[in-house]
């Protein structure tokens, strides 16, 4: 069994096929084929929008730290941790170059 | 000019399954 895990300099895109919108500032998206619903939040919402033309960790860190007050390790470890959820519910993919 | 930044909160996926 292969455990999935985001490469530090891998670059990663939207998986496609979700119906998304947005709920009082929270992104919440849904699988009709899977039958399941998301609620990204507003951190994760944003950070879903840095996914759309593909993007790697260090990428959305900078970004983030630029219009959050956060320090740059903090940011860079909850990014990563919930990268590897949306990669392990197959929400996003690893972008092939 | 600078925009005052926005307060950080972890970011988490909540997930329910809509499957009647």
């Amino acid at each position: 069994m292969t455990i999935k895990a985001i490469h530090q300099d891998g670059c990663y895109v939207q998986e496609e096929g979700y119906v998304v919108s947005d709920m009082n500032g929270d992104k919440v998206m849904m699988s009709i084929q899977s039958g399941k619903y998301y609620n990204l939040g507003r951190t994760g919402g944003r950070i879903w929008e840095l996914l759309s033309n593909g993007n790697t960790l260090m990428g959305i860190v900078a970004v983030l730290s630029t219009e959050y007050s956060v320090d740059q390790e903090k940011c860079s470890s909850q990014v990563e941790q919930f990268l590897n959820t949306l990669l392990k519910e197959g929400l996003i993919k690893h972008k092939e170059d | 000019m600078l925009t005052e930044k926005k307060q950080w909160e972890a970011p988490e996926l909540e997930m329910f399954d809509i499957s009647k």
